[in-house]
């Protein structure tokens, strides 16, 4: 049995491990952005957070609702349960577990009973006690079964193409979502201006929502040794190449797990490896106060170069 | 060991069907004994408790199928479990394996005779019109010598015990018969609900299936010391997909659907992120109709375009072979104590039910006079669909199946009313434990100087007291059979 270097993975199988990495992937952002941001408002320094809170949940999942429907219940059922919504919590574990019954085979079954689990609690969840009294109860065990899902994904799985494709997709939104993060929560604080003394304290509290709800308060605290300012937090989100929640380390991952898979390939400049390297080596040597001079540019770029690494990896490795 | 302590429930023997269980003078069948036994100390709760364990494995494990007309989310169904295992004892199996084996081989030879010389008809063993009449003969097979000389590489015996205490075969399955995941599901869960039973009775073992099947896929590869074997499934939305791809998984081979093969100079390739792979053997789960666009349903795009041809050449084995659909079919099943002798030289060892055939004027008659003691099938339908049972029909019924009959009558056969065996069934929400009728689907593998019968097999239960109709799409469930 010597040669068993024998690379088997289906195209549509790739396509669809790499969405399936994409959907449980936003799963956990919208989750916890929900969660940090929701409970956060409750000890807001100015009272009229709330509403602002709610946009910024939809804002964050790239959802509007009518003025009319513009209410705390409408948004959070449609950020959770609502399947017409395709970024809603059920949509994507709906898509999720599509893609992995149609991969059923490649992956382990610790990793399909996983998913398959969390699909069924979300299913069954009772929406109304969500609305009123369980947010807590549901983001957060959305959150750990997530966590679950992602042990099973790294412990059970032989870390072959397909583990390398749908950690892409992991990779790649993450680094979506962390940038769109920013962008949001950079919106809230630009929209609550007012004097400078209640900025000092906006600012902070905006920024401890944006690094809890990425997962990132605790480890920038440590790391800058004072509570959070702007600089520090947006250098910690966009260029901590150690923390596994930054765009930078998400973009090494990508080119990585790229080089995994395009290993059979020589590297050439319109491949997908070429262009992941460079974005990424681009970000690599770029300053904070770089980035700060004009941030909004900044995140639109990068955005639209996670979206062309996407695009290309689709086109140059899993065509539909 | 008395009928009625057992269970701690009053379980009612039947008196018209042969009870697995228990005999007629109220019994525990001694093969039956370490089960009543365990069984004993066991209360109700015990019992929901189980029954609700079992559903748990089977919900967490996503092991479901699909109901045809249903919308595709939320249409997926747990298969029906019940944790009472039936026990075949070694002895009486020993001749079920000999005779499942003798049968199928039989039919590989009549299915040889059928695309080459066609001996059997022109000896006039089986006849001409049936044959020729049967849509399921495809012309193209006609001088194709498959590889090892197999054509049903696995078939799906359906056996059953009738109230003589004998077994039966009811149907011959040899194109994609399909539920041999269950008996492996079954197997598992069981052994999660029930562990000290497990080794006190030690029931063969059945999880070297997947091996099995393998090795047959890789005896029948068109010449590659390392064959490509590929598991062809119409994909996510068939009632079938989770055996699809628990097939493939537990093989360790790709899963792939038409789309994802291709056809080049009569080679098949599938496309994977790397470019193209050849393929060497193909366990396809697609119908005849639907396999190659360009031969059979032009508008079918579950298969793949140029694989019949490629198929013709040589470079591809197609499991099973194309074409086996006649052998199947429940008018030429009435022949297979003929099909057996004429071949093999041998007196069948499973029985046949006996089987009119409305083609023939004698058997016409009879069965038009007899319909409420018969039951009336049609000869090229599956899952259970369209079968009259003539005890249940009232009198407009009658003569509507009368009609039926008449206006196709190559396409009906009837047998009397078998009286399928009963064995005790825990009845969920009654929460009791009661008779319910079960069949036996077998499962036989034939390949290059290989053959391999599954012990046991899938034990299928009518759930609704009194039905005789096991089909998973008509509410039936299903047991995990042991042979000890």
């Amino acid at each position: 049995m010597g040669n068993l270097k024998i690379q088997y993975m289906l195209s549509r199988i790739a396509n669809n491990l790499f969405w399936m990495g994409r959907y449980l992937e936003r799963i956990e952002h919208t989750a916890r952005y929900t969660k940090v941001n929701y409970f956060s408002a409750m000890d807001a320094p100015i009272v009229l957070q709330k509403d602002l809170m709610l946009h910024s949940l939809l804002k964050m999942n790239g959802k509007g609702l009518a003025i009319n429907d513009f209410n705390e219940q409408n948004v959070l059922q449609c950020l959770s349960f609502d399947k017409e919504n395709p970024s809603s919590i059920i949509s994507n574990i709906i898509f999720a577990r599509e893609n992995a019954r149609g991969a059923r085979d490649i992956i382990s079954t610790e990793l399909w009973e996983s998913i398959n689990k969390y699909y069924h609690f979300v299913l069954n969840y009772d929406q109304e006690s969500y609305r009123t009294t369980a947010l807590y109860d549901f983001t957060q065990n959305s959150i750990e079964q997530l966590t679950i899902i992602k042990g099973q994904m790294d412990g059970t799985l032989v870390h072959n193409d397909a583990w390398s494709i749908i950690k892409l997709g992991i990779y790649l939104e993450r680094a979506a979502q962390i940038l769109r993060a920013i962008h949001t929560k950079w919106e809230d604080i630009e929209s609550l201006k007012g004097n400078e003394k209640e900025n000092i304290s906006i600012l902070s509290h905006q920024l401890a929502a944006l690094m809890r709800g990425l997962e990132s308060f605790d480890m920038s605290r440590k790391h800058y040794r004072r509570p959070p300012n702007l600089h520090d937090s947006l250098e910690f989100l966009l260029l901590n190449d150690r923390f596994p929640r930054s765009v930078l380390s998400c973009l090494r991952k990508v080119t990585q797990q790229i080089h995994v898979i395009s290993a059979a390939k020589s590297l050439t400049k319109d491949s997908v490896e070429f262009l992941a390297n460079k974005i990424y080596a681009r970000l690599k040597h770029l300053t904070i106060e770089e980035i700060t001079e004009d941030l909004p540019t900044f995140i639109n770029k990068t955005q639209y170069d996670i979206y062309l690494i996407g695009a290309k990896l689709e086109e140059e490795y899993f065509p539909l | 060991m008395e009928y009625n302590k057992f269970f701690n429930f009053e379980y009612q023997a039947s008196s018209e069907n042969y009870d697995e269980f228990v005999s007629s003078d109220n019994i525990v069948r001694a093969h039956y004994d370490p089960l009543s036994a365990q069984f004993a100390q066991y209360k109700t709760e015990h019992y929901q408790k189980f029954n609700e364990e079992a559903k748990l494995v089977f919900f967490n494990e996503g092991i479901t199928f699909a109901v045809y007309s249903d919308n595709p989310l939320g249409s997926e169904k747990i298969f029906p479990f019940d944790f009472i295992p039936r026990i075949i004892p070694a002895n009486e199996w020993n001749s079920i394996e000999k005779g499942i084996v003798q049968r199928n081989r039989a039919i590989n030879e009549f299915l040889k005779d059928l695309y080459h010389g066609k001996k059997i008809l022109k000896d006039g063993i089986v006849p001409k019109e049936l044959i020729y009449s049967s849509a399921n003969m495809l012309s193209v097979m006609e001088g194709f010598d498959p590889i090892g000389g197999i054509y049903n590489h696995i078939s799906g015996t359906d056996i059953i015990r009738h109230s003589d205490g004998e077994y039966y075969v009811l149907e011959d399955n040899v194109r994609c018969p399909s539920g041999v995941s269950y008996v492996l599901a079954n197997r598992n869960t069981l052994k999660k609900t029930l562990p000290k039973l497990f080794s006190k009775c030690q029931p063969q073992p059945i999880i070297d299936y997947p091996e099995k099947l393998l090795e047959m896929l890789q005896s029948v590869s068109p010449g590659n010391s390392h064959p490509n074997c590929v598991v062809l499934s119409p994909g996510m939305y068939n009632s079938a997909y989770f055996e699809h791809s628990f097939l493939a998984q537990s093989m360790g081979v790709e899963l792939v659907e038409g789309r994802d093969l291709f056809v080049k100079n009569d080679v098949v390739y599938m496309k994977t992120i790397h470019g193209s792979q050849r393929v060497h053997v193909i366990y396809r789960r697609i119908d005849d109709p639907f396999l190659d666009p360009l031969l059979f349903n032009t508008d079918s795009v579950l298969g793949t375009p140029g694989l019949m041809s490629a198929y013709l050449a040589g470079n591809v084995t197609l499991v099973n072979a194309p074409g086996t659909g006649v052998a199947d079919d429940k008018a030429v099943y009435a022949y297979m104590p003929e099909i057996i002798k004429y071949y093999l030289g041998e007196e069948q060892i499973l029985k046949n039910v006996p089987t009119y055939r409305c083609g023939e004027d004698d058997d016409l008659k009879y069965v038009l006079e007899n319909i409420d003691k018969l039951v009336v099938k049609p000869v090229d339908e599956s899952g259970g669909y369209g079968i009259s049972i003539g005890n249940t029909l009232s009198k407009e019924q009658i003569k509507e199946v009368q009609l039926q009959i008449q206006q196709n009558r190559r396409n009906y056969i009837a047998q009397p009313i078998m009286s399928l065996s009963v064995h005790p069934t825990y009845i969920e929400g009654e929460d009791t434990i009661d008779s319910r009728h079960i069949d036996l689907r077998t499962f036989c593998l034939l390949g290059k100087s290989t053959e391999y019968v599954l012990p046991g097999g899938l034990t299928r239960v009518a759930l609704k007291k009194g039905n005789l109709i096991v089909n998973s799409s008509q509410g039936g469930g299903s047991k995990d059979t042991w042979v000890i």
